[in-house]
């Protein structure tokens, strides 16, 4: 349980210190950013050591493991941007990704003695692989609204006349629009490779396709919104600008209709029945 | 100690000091300075680098005898570029020992050059002291003070943001550019009109490979000049054609002199309809071209010639900002490299103790070749010699170390009576 405080705390600080980078323009901050988050992805995998979900051929997974899940792929993520072509533009990026991580690690607070689980197998093993695609559909989908933020930022920045000093820390607006372009479109995959293998799932152990459950209807509402936002950005029918606003829109919706289900419908909630 | 160590001293003029006509004439070429050269060694001189850009005239030089060699060199200078001695000598600098080494880093690093941050000095200064090693006139201090200076001037630029921001208008024009959309290649430019600022503008574009140019004049014999100059595959169209190209081109440098705007709101409106890129508009004419409220438009983003010169001033200001802690970089390495010069004062004095070890372990081995080993081969024989020298080198390192520890702080008193015990221990 302590733990978990350590994280949201060390998440707390690491995203002061990504702001801290953008803002001050000082490459210690980044290095202490990257190394605070080094440090969270090890707290982290120490948190799931501790919790194991996996005992006697049989997954327990509560409804703070799919948060533990999210900010463990958004470390992950942003620990790769720092080694891969995105390291130029780490500091930007992580000041978004790290904070919107920090707000999921203190919203999951909420949840940590929550009772409402779900158990996996051994027949149905295959759902952890949906739970997992799933997730990563929703981390793609993160970036693409971090992205699109950053866009909004330069777009007015370079309206703005602002200085180049400033207007430096960032990416150019191109590699922001790819950036999103990018995530929706993986994103989209990995919905639909996590949908398709629910039904999948549903259909072997229920013997229908749908469970109707409220869970299941936002999943579906999730996808649909990211294929409106991947056709858009694939059709080029409207401006790069419009797009990023679309996409701010969409994610802040989907974020407001997921956490308000959780907190809203405390019981035959999907798989928390 | 102090008499084995030549000292570093230079002369020089630079555009705060004298003015272009007093300037020029020290700017030899390198046949008058070769003879420059193979005059200066035969005087007092050692070591020697010449420098010569627009903006300066500096030589630095080593020798024994600083101040005769100073003379010297102005002799030299007054002989070669044809001017009297009281003509040149007032706006002449002289600067020795940590002012010369210290000048010399502030030089590399741009801190000493007209536009600060200025990429040019470093790759002049590394020319010349190219052509110094290849006339040998470099050696032991001059060659490290010079890879000090390049070392200095290297991180200066990369931990400073003193060459980061451009400070030409057409420059700032092309970094913008870059940050709407970082690959140039894949983007077109339109040029409306001609101008000086606009050609320049489309010339660092060219030279950043933008994919296309399109040039609309009112001359068609002005479009097909610009054309030739600057990109000969650039397309011409006549004005009348540029609403049509508006929606295809992703850069648009507009300098008429027209007294109306050539570019209105709505026509950029009904432009940014037909495509999703974002577009970089440059007004630079005086009366504008590009009606201003067109910037107000999403994803369109007009600069004008003010708004190029406000950033401009701005990174004047960051690179002024930044001098301080270029001079901190500067005062530390230049430390640095003192600190190894004075431990050049201990070299003799190790050189000595290493030479009269050396010469023992040769008599012996020579008187033992005589006698007592007189049997072995001379591959046997040469594993003795090896035996012996590496005896002898692991026996003298835990001195030297120490040696070379003083030699860095060899001025000192203590230093200097410890050196003088060792020449008395060992009758050096």
């Amino acid at each position: 349980m302590i733990l978990i405080y350590i994280i949201t705390l060390l998440f707390i600080v690491a995203s002061a210190y990504s702001i801290l980078s953008i803002h001050k323009d000082m490459p210690r901050y980044v290095t202490a950013t990257k190394l605070l988050m080094s440090i969270i992805l090890i707290v982290l995998l120490v948190i799931g050591y501790c919790m194991p979900v996996y005992i006697d051929s049989v997954y327990k997974i509560h409804i703070f493991t799919f948060f533990y899940l999210i900010m463990l792929f958004l470390t992950l993520l942003t620990l790769y941007m720092a080694i891969s072509q995105w390291n130029n533009d780490y500091r930007s990026l992580s000041a978004i990704l790290i904070p919107l991580t920090t707000i999921i690690s203190i919203i999951s607070l909420f949840f940590i003695n929550s009772p409402r689980h779900m158990t996996i197998g051994p027949d149905n093993s295959i759902m952890v692989i949906h739970i997992v695609l799933a997730l990563l559909g929703e981390v793609l989908f993160f970036v693409a609204f971090a992205s699109s933020v950053l866009y909004i930022i330069v777009s007015w920045q370079l309206q703005k006349k602002s200085s180049m000093k400033f207007i430096n820390r960032f990416p150019s607006l191109t590699v922001l629009s790819k950036l999103t372009s990018f995530s929706l479109s993986r994103s989209l995959f990995f919905f639909t490779a996590g949908i398709v293998i629910g039904i999948i799932m549903l259909f072997q152990f229920y013997g229908n396709i749908s469970s109707g459950s409220p869970k299941e209807i936002l999943m579906y509402v999730a996808w649909g919104i990211i294929f409106i936002l991947w056709l858009i950005s694939r059709s080029h029918i409207t401006s790069n600008y419009y797009l990023s606003i679309m996409t701010i829109v969409s994610f802040l919706l989907l974020m407001i209709l997921f956490i308000a289900s959780n907190v809203v419908i405390t019981s035959g909630f999907h798989s928390f029945r | 100690m102090k008499e084995h160590i030549p000292q570093i001293g230079m002369v020089g003029m630079s555009h705060k000091t004298a003015p272009v006509e007093t300037r020029e004439c020290f700017a030899f070429d390198t046949q008058v300075l070769e003879s420059f050269v193979n005059n200066a060694k035969k005087h007092s001189i050692q070591e020697m680098v010449y420098i010569a850009t627009c903006n300066r005239m500096e030589l630095y030089f080593v020798s024994n005898q600083i101040e005769e060699a100073t003379q010297e060199v102005i002799h030299l200078l007054e002989q070669f570029a044809g001017l009297t001695r009281e003509h040149f000598e007032p706006v002449l600098y002289k600067k020795y020992h940590k002012d010369a080494v210290r000048h010399l880093l502030c030089v590399a690093s741009s801190l000493d050059s007209m536009v600060i941050g200025e990429n040019e000095i470093v790759g002049q200064v590394k020319e010349w002291y190219r052509w110094a090693t290849q006339y040998e006139t470099t050696g032991t201090i001059l060659n490290k003070l010079f890879h000090q200076a390049f070392r200095t001037a290297k991180r200066v630029r990369t931990e400073t943001e003193i060459a980061r921001n451009p400070l030409s208008i057409a420059f700032i024009a092309v970094e913008l550019a870059k940050k709407i959309f970082e690959d140039l290649s894949k983007q077109s430019v339109l040029l409306i009109g001609a101008g000086e600022m606009a050609e320049l503008i489309l010339k660092y574009l060219t030279k950043f490979k933008i994919g296309s140019v399109t040039l609309a004049n009112r001359s068609l014999h002005n479009a097909q000049r610009i054309a030739s100059e600057i990109n000969q595959d650039a397309t011409i169209i006549t004005l009348a054609e540029i609403m049509e190209s508006i929606p295809n081109v992703d850069i648009i440098i507009s300098s008429t002199g027209a007294h109306h705007y050539m570019l209105t709101k709505d026509m950029i409106q009904e432009a940014m309809k037909k495509r999703t890129q974002p577009v970089f508009l440059i007004d630079i004419a005086v009366p504008r071209n590009i009606d201003p409220e067109a910037g107000n438009i999403h994803d369109v983003f007009l600069y004008n010639i003010d708004d190029l010169k406000s950033i401009a001033d701005e990174n004047l200001k960051s690179r002024l900002n930044e001098t301080k802690l270029a001079y901190e970089m500067i005062d530390a390495d230049t430390e640095e490299f003192l600190h190894w010069y004075e431990s050049l004062q201990i070299v003799p004095l190790i050189a000595k103790i290493k030479e009269s070890f050396e010469t023992i372990r040769n008599n012996e081995l020579k008187k033992y070749r005589r006698r007592k080993l007189k049997h072995l081969n001379n591959e046997d024989f040469a594993i003795i010699e090896e035996l012996t020298h590496q005896i002898m080198t692991k026996t003298l390192h835990i001195p030297i170390t120490y040696l070379k520890e003083l030699g860095a702080n060899a001025n000192s008193k203590e230093a200097k009576e410890k050196a003088k015990l060792l020449q008395e221990i060992f009758k050096l």
